[in-house]
């Protein structure tokens, strides 16, 4: 059974009578365990795809599911709350406050069930990040752009969510970096069974993921 | 003692009275307020206040002048005149139901009465002569202090007499005797509830002064003051709610984004409002404290500026209505036959405080803390319609 599913869903911006598509009659499951890449050019679509899943917008038709629920029954802000973790490609992560702090502050607005020592819990998600306890207690900003990343990726898994999204995870990053990112990825959908959806126009990154669909003129197109 | 009349002093001003001051405090009134204190004996009993008609307290220069120590008696004529038109002033006033006689140019009076009294207290002015013209501290010095009931007694007495001896004269002119009453609340807020039962039922003849109205003088620079702070407060208040709305939403601009973090991580809009709202009312808070308490003392110091200056313009204006003579208590505004002497110009000035009582406080604070709230309602609403995929992505 899929996790998430888009179902007809369609994008598009009114331009006096015409309609403007950004995705057109898209539908998909994805299931847990699974790391999913999103492939495509700059404008075709990706990242309205992303808001979508994610509902920090909202389809114009169609709805998105997650179990069997549409997301806008559950509610948007709660749906972000509770059900999906979202790692963004210039890391959105509150520059005054330490890498701690940041997954503390995301594991405070959940109502999902978390550990008592959430700290300690916080702690160990970075340190499998590879973000040591020191530079955990740094603010962020004096962090680098792959560290920063780690950490992006540590406050999306800290709120215990089954679904992880990240729009151009490895932009900002060299390829060293970049491998590392995807193993990370690969590991959380295989050992811990996360669904991993990542946009990305990397071909690179899109062939270490287990399934590429590809997205063009706002249509979906599955490798198979 | 009794073949001749007590000095008064100063004795070269002529018009320098005998005046006697009832009551029905034991421990009389001007020694509480501080304008005359006890050096020797005693102040009245309860049982005197309700049934003595003979005892008095005398200054420390009376009694010097004349001899006088605790214990002495001393004696007074009243001397009743048949009705002339200087009935009024050869009969006497009474100060806080008090009498006192004038110091006239005797004539044969159509009959005299005999007052004595015993000394049970000596007292002395707490403030000092200011010269030979100062007439408010002459009349201290002769003062003497007894009980209502002494005062009655002497009133009634005269009364019998006046009645026998002007049988034509109407009730009314019998008692045009400049009788003054000193009533003392134990609170100033209940002035215009006594002052509009007491309108009711005082006889024509009578009128009724607070000494308040001495205030009256420099009041109206004050009120103008009011008006206009009123005006700066409107205006405050709206510059405030405009300053403010702009701030506030410039520092909501500086943390859009941090704003945006959370709305993506999925909290409540309302929660997000509600942090704003706290940290704009914590720095509020302090600022409305500090000024609070800064403004007073700004305002105090502005106001008894304001005040001396006034009171400076107010002395001028007299001195040049009353034959250059500096402002004295007697001519003050408000001072009714001796009773208005405890307020001066220098009491207004001591008396005048910008003070903050709870009322005042809670007033600033809910008006401070309201336009704050009112100043975030335009950033509040653009927190709910920000929407965080153009701000994050």
């Amino acid at each position: 059974m899929s996790l998430l599913t888009a179902k007809n869903v369609s994008y598009f911006y009114q331009d006096g009578d015409t309609r403007r598509y950004i995705l057109r009659d898209v539908s998909y499951g994805f299931e847990k365990g699974k790391f999913y890449t999103i492939l495509g050019e700059s404008g075709s679509g990706k990242t309205t795809f992303l808001s979508l899943i994610t509902a920090l917008d909202e389809p114009k038709t169609g709805a998105i599911l997650y179990g069997n629920e549409d997301i806008k029954k559950i509610g948007y802000d709660k749906y972000r709350r509770n059900k999906v973790g979202i790692v963004f490609q210039e890391y959105n992560l509150i520059q005054y406050m330490t890498g701690l702090e940041n997954i503390l502050v995301a594991m405070s607005i959940t109502e999902n069930t978390l550990p008592q020592n959430k700290e300690e819990v916080a702690l160990n998600l970075l340190d499998y990040m590879g973000i040591d306890k020191v530079k955990a207690k740094r603010p962020v900003n004096k962090l680098s752009g792959g560290e920063r990343q780690r950490v992006a990726i540590a406050r999306a898994l800290a709120t215990n969510v089954d679904l992880i999204v990240a729009d151009e995870p490895t932009g900002n990053l060299d390829e060293d970096k970049e491998n590392e990112l995807i193993e990370i990825f690969k590991k959380l959908a295989r050992d811990h069974n996360k669904c991993l959806i990542v946009v990305t126009h990397s071909r690179e990154v899109a062939d270490k993921s287990d399934q590429i669909i590809r997205l063009k003129k706002g249509i979906f197109s599955v490798d198979e | 003692m009794e073949d001749e009349w007590f000095r008064p002093m100063p004795e070269e001003n002529m018009m320098t009275t005998f005046g006697f001051r009832g009551g029905n405090n034991p421990y009389i009134t001007d020694i509480q307020e501080n304008i005359i204190r006890l050096v020797d004996g005693r102040t009245f009993t309860r049982d005197e206040i309700e049934n003595d008609t003979s005892s008095v307290l005398i200054s420390r220069e009376l009694a010097g002048l004349n001899g006088l120590s605790v214990g002495s008696t001393i004696a007074f004529e009243m001397r009743v005149f048949e009705n002339t038109e200087m009935m009024p002033l050869g009969g006497m006033y009474t100060t806080e139901v008090a009498v006192s006689r004038m110091w006239v140019e005797p004539s044969e009076p159509a009959e005299i009465l005999n007052f004595e009294f015993d000394v049970i207290g000596i007292f002395e002015p707490t403030r000092g002569s200011t010269g030979p013209m100062d007439w408010e501290y002459s009349e201290r010095q002769n003062r003497l202090y007894t009980t209502n009931v002494a005062i009655s007694y002497i009133l009634d007495s005269r009364k019998e007499v006046e009645m026998r001896i002007n049988p034509n004269t109407s009730e009314e002119q019998h008692f045009i005797q400049e009788l003054t009453t000193l009533f003392v609340l134990d609170d100033p807020l209940d002035l215009e509830n006594f002052r509009e039962a007491a309108n009711n039922i005082i006889p024509s003849h009578y009128i009724l002064r607070d000494t308040g109205e001495a205030f009256d003088a420099v009041a109206a620079p004050m009120r103008n003051m009011e008006f206009i702070a009123s005006i700066i407060l409107y205006v405050a208040i709206g510059a405030t709610l405009i300053i403010l709305s702009l701030l506030v939403t410039l520092f909501l601009r500086d943390r859009k984004h941090e704003i945006g973090i959370y709305i993506s991580l999925g909290e409540k809009r309302k929660k997000v409002v509600g942090q704003i709202l706290l940290e704009v009312m914590l720095v509020s808070f302090v600022a409305i404290t500090l000024s609070l308490f800064s403004g007073n003392l700004i305002a105090n110091e502005m106001s008894h500026t304001m005040l001396a200056n006034q009171i400076r313009m107010e002395e001028e204006n007299r001195s040049n209505d009353d034959w250059g003579r500096p402002m004295s208590r007697w001519n003050m505004p408000g001072n009714v036959h001796g009773h208005g002497e405890e307020i001066s110009m220098d009491d207004i000035r001591d008396a005048y405080e910008v003070t903050l009582d709870l009322g005042t406080i809670l007033i600033f604070y809910g008006i401070g803390l309201g336009t704050i709230i009112l100043s975030s309602v335009i950033p509040i609403v653009y927190i709910m319609r920000l929407n965080p995929k153009k701000i994050l992505m």
